[in-house]
């Protein structure tokens, strides 16, 4: 007789989106079991050991203003922070850390074991159980049956991972480490589509075989810095990266073995991160470019392997070895760890709902990179929502969904479920229309009542939040009515102004440095910085914030515009074959939707527009 | 790839329907020449070559024809094209369009050939409208715009301008978005690059501002310019108008008021088009019908290109005093004044003292 255990949601896959989807679920009072192939490899730090980044930190403020754990998990386990972009205005501001990945994993499963509700499993699922068109449970290889009443699919590269490098190849969704062979046929006899992706990683080389000397060193920032709302949990040292470049006889040997190349040879058929390109694309397709930099990142303070940024690659590793040693400081190195590249299943997003659920099986979750993302904050940020909803399932509530306007989330599963795409997606702030309101330092402001509401918010933080709200609401009247004298004006900022002028006038000049300004501010006044600096930059972009929310308004409406349950796009007069396919395989909720969908174009929003007016008329 | 592929072969008389020495018919699409293979029975047919044959469809004889192919892309829409002068009937001409039509062609519709020709690359949008005003066009202006554009080979650079746009977004958006390559070289010089962006987007700035001054010269010549004849009634402003025409377009009496709504007429000066307005004469003592036509002549004044003054002999300037809301003569910058002039007229001859007075008040 197999085993059975009786769970309320069953998460498949431990890493970053597993983690906060198992989280998420738990603490909404679910029964939640995770899964994983290898307990030892629990959220790893499978590539760049750093979190955030651009888009990528405002990704990881909204988790933690939600109440997810990855910003803990970032301060907790970082030995290096940088706030990038400073110089441009701080809406596109963004906070980079470098990360020990050891102690990364070790507090992600000290937080999952911690976790009251739930339990750990090493297996591996093989099948879905389902009952009346809905999901009830899983099977897994050794045969024990998980029954759920939803389940959240967070598998990563393991779905008929592959492992390549040169000639090499071996299954695997990391190397080193089992893939999962039979979950992709189970999955597809659903009816969900498979798509191939590929991602690959640099190698681990040895520090001691490094010559730093010949490299630059680069700092992070001296301040104390934070991801998550509470100050005080990094008490790491800091370690400084190296920073080095390639040449021409790099990229020679390169050029010269392009046969050799899995990527260029056609051995390779999935399609890679376009914004992250091994070393070998970026030699053939920027041939003009005389050099590439590469970043020597340390993967833990108590380890000796470097990271090479800058430097994925599928080639031979004898070849890897041989163009790496052109690299200067790297004459000597000794690799420890090949880079390889990984292909994958991940699945057509554009099947799932916003809630993520695949359309076609109720109480199926998808997230993280089995929908096409890449990158750890996208996926614990699926992980997050798809766990708040497999859990929401279970309870018999409805949809949790975030709207593009008002957070980096929202516009990462429009984007994923609308338009899905070819290539593995990452998040940029350009992706967002609203960028100058989605900033990390009001991530909090945005979302925190929700995550409370919701039930993921815990008292401490909500009490900080609040004292938070308070302060804001206080320091606020002060900006308009405390004046910065021309003496002082001149003194910081080399500005002759007649008279003094308001704080919240001069936050909103352009040639003064709002940044610097509010610190000057908040020495001035007495407040805390990152008070004044958030409300500042409200301030400051509160023209353009205006603006932008009358064109919001004046877009909602049409973007609110429902089609009617089983609206049938064929045989509306006018209407392009494509875009009546693509409309009836995607299913859009609302025009705005609609309007997303590649092979869809204005004139045809115009038709659908018209058509649902004569219907209601 | 040709942009029209795909599309239906179309047929369409060039010449009006009316009775005429010759008619020309246009076809363009994959099967102009298939058609007239199968009309005239020829099997062969040399490119820009000129044949004289008998059209026949169906057994019936239609017409005998000049006709002429050109092979694609080396014609006007830059497909197949085939053209047929038949005799100047209407209705030999419609036989061939109906017999073509029930052959398998289309009916092309308004400016198709020009948009077939714009879509596949032959005409640039500024040269299709061009296509336009010349075929419209009233005055030698128009005319001479329209041909300046067509001859023209390059194209109004909206590609470019829409392609530096694009590129500088996609610069700034990278040096966003990916700010780990600031050690890059391209971005160790950021003042350069800034520089670069502000020299590029001045550029860009001069070229549109061209553009938007070119447009509104553009429009002036298609629409004419607004010549406003204003003054008291029987000042002579219809008089003027009938003499400008050549005809008798106005009513004129001796009567005060004749003129109770505004008249307008084109006409061209010189080769510029004009649009000239008659307008009802300005008095206080109107009754309520001539106050409103009143109204109107203000309204037309404001928003002419140039305002004529008529004015009686013995009167000056002092009879416009009572409408301060009418553009003074010499008021504002030389841009943004509206030039009223006062033509001249031989016989005008006022008493000293009322010259006197008309001075003063001017310079008041």
């Amino acid at each position: 007789m197999p085993i059975t255990h009786s769970f309320d949601v069953v998460i498949i896959g431990a890493g970053h989106a597993g983690l906060e989807a198992a989280l998420a679920s738990a603490r909404l009072g679910c029964r939640t079991a995770l899964i994983t192939l290898n307990l030892e490899q629990l959220v790893n730090i499978s590539c760049n050991p750093s979190i955030g980044g651009l888009g990528k930190s405002h990704l990881v403020a909204e988790i933690d203003a939600l109440g997810g754990e990855q910003a803990k998990l970032a301060d907790l386990s970082s030995i290096q922070y940088k706030i990038l972009n400073r110089s441009k205005g701080m809406a596109v501001w963004a906070l980079r850390s470098q990360i020990d990945k050891y102690l990364y994993a070790r507090h992600a499963r000290r937080a999952a074991e911690g976790q009251e509700g739930l339990k750990l499993f090493q297996d591996s699922v093989a099948d879905l159980l389902m009952e009346d068109g809905r999901l009830i449970g899983l099977r897994t290889e050794r045969g024990v049956v998980f029954t759920c009443k939803a389940a959240v699919f967070c598998t990563g590269t393991f779905l008929r991972g592959k492992i390549t490098i040169g000639e090499y190849t071996h299954s695997g969704g990391r190397i080193g480490e089992l893939s999962c062979d039979t979950l992709s046929e189970s999955l597809r006899k659903t009816g969900l589509r498979l798509r191939r992706l590929k991602t690959g990683t640099p190698a681990r080389v040895h520090r001691q075989s490094l010559d730093f000397s010949k490299m630059e060193r680069e700092e992070g920032d001296e301040e104390p810095l934070r991801f998550h709302w509470k100050e005080g949990l990094n008490r790491n040292p800091r370690v400084p990266c190296w920073l080095t470049w390639t040449h021409e006889g790099t990229h020679r040997i390169i050029r010269e073995n392009r046969h050799r190349s899995p990527l260029y040879s056609g051995k390779i058929e999935g399609i890679g991160p376009r914004y992250c390109p091994s070393i070998e694309d970026k030699v053939f397709r920027f041939a003009e470019k005389a050099r590439h930099q590469l970043y020597l990142e340390p993967e833990g303070l108590d380890v000796e392997a470097y990271y090479v940024n800058g430097c994925s690659s599928s080639m031979p590793e004898e070849l890897q070895w041989e163009f790496m040693k052109t690299v200067p400081g790297m004459e000597g190195v000794e690799i420890l760890k090949p880079a390889y590249a990984v292909e994958y299943d991940s699945i057509d997003s554009t099947q799932l709902t916003h809630a993520l659920e695949y359309k076609n099986l109720p109480g199926l979750f998808f997230a993280g990179q089995v929908n096409g993302t890449s990158g750890y904050e996208e996926a614990a940020g699926q992980g997050l929502l798809a766990g708040i909803n497999a859990a929401r399932r279970a309870r018999g509530l409805g949809d949790f969904t975030l709207p593009r306007a008002t957070s980096y989330l929202g516009v990462m599963v429009d984007d994923l479920v609308l338009q899905g795409g070819d290539e593995p997606y990452r998040m940029f702030t350009a992706r967002s229309e609203h960028r100058l309101s989605l900033r990390p330092d009001n991530a909090d402001r945005r979302l925190t009542a929700i995550g409370r509401e919701l039930g993921l918010v815990p008292d401490d933080q909500w009490a900080a939040f609040k004292a938070k709200e308070g302060r804001l609401e206080r320091i606020l009247p002060k900006l308009r009515s405390e004046s910065m004298a021309p003496s002082d004006l001149e003194r910081a900022f080399s500005v002759r102004t007649a008279e003094s002028a308001r704080y919240a006038y001069l936050f909103t000049r352009s040639d003064l440095d709002t940044a610097a300004l509010a610190a000057v501010c908040a020495r001035e006044l007495d407040e805390r910085e990152e008070d004044v600096r958030t409300l500042a930059a409200d301030l400051k972009y509160h023209g353009y914030v205006e603006n932008q929310r009358q064109v919001v308004e004046r877009t909602r409406k049409r973007e609110e515009t429902a089609f009617p349950p089983a609206f049938a796009f064929e045989g509306i007069p006018g209407l392009k074959v494509e875009a009546v396919q693509n409309l009836t395989r995607v299913k859009p909720a609302t025009l705005g939707q609609a309007s997303r969908i590649p092979g869809v174009t204005p004139a045809d929003i115009q038709i659908l527009l018209h058509h649902l007016g004569k219907r209601e008329g | 790839m040709n942009p029209t592929e795909g599309s239906p072969t179309i047929i369409a008389l060039a010449t009006p329907f009316s009775v005429s020495a010759i008619h020309l018919l246009r076809l363009s699409g994959p099967l102009a020449l298939p058609f007239l293979r199968e009309a005239t029975g020829m099997n062969e047919v040399v490119p820009r070559h000129v044949y004289t044959r008998a059209l026949r469809l169906g057994g019936r004889l239609l017409d005998r024809v000049v006709c002429f192919y050109f092979q694609a892309p080396a014609s006007y829409t830059g497909e197949e094209m085939v053209e047929i002068q038949c005799h100047g009937s209407p209705l030999v001409a419609q036989s061939i369009l109906k017999a073509a039509i029930a052959w398998g062609l289309a009916p092309a519709a308004p400016g198709e050939f020009t948009h077939r020709a714009f879509l596949n690359g032959k005409l640039t949008l500024e040269q299709a409208e061009a296509v336009d005003g010349l075929i419209r066009g009233a005055s030698e202006f128009t005319r001479d715009n329209a041909l300046r554009i067509l001859e023209r080979k390059s194209s109004l650079r909206f590609d470019e301008a829409r392609e530096t746009l694009v590129s500088l977004l996609g610069e700034l958006e990278t040096s966003i978005e990916f700010p780990e390559h600031e050690t890059d070289d391209l971005f160790r010089q950021r003042a350069a690059l800034y520089a670069r962006f502000r020299e590029r987007l001045a550029a860009l700035g001069d070229f549109l501002e061209q553009l938007t001054r070119n447009y509104e010269r553009g429009k002036k010549l298609e629409e004419g310019i607004r010549v406003v004849l204003l003054g008291r009634p029987n000042a002579g402003k219809s008089t003027l108008m009938n003499a400008l025409l050549r005809e008798d377009r106005v009513l004129v009496s001796p009567v005060e008021g004749t003129t109770r709504d505004f008249v307008r007429e084109r006409l061209a000066l010189s080769g510029v088009p004009v649009s000239l307005y008659d307008t009802a004469g300005l008095r206080e003592d109107a009754d309520e019908l001539e106050m409103r036509g009143i109204a109107k002549t203000r309204e037309l004044a404001q928003s002419a290109d140039l305002v004529l003054v008529l004015v009686h002999e013995k009167a000056c300037l002092r009879e416009l005093s009572g409408f301060p809301d009418l553009p003074p003569p010499s008021a504002g910058s030389p841009s943004s004044a509206r030039p009223i002039c006062f033509p001249p007229r031989p016989s005008m001859r006022s008493p000293p003292s009322a010259r006197r007075r008309a001075s003063r008040r001017a310079c008041a």
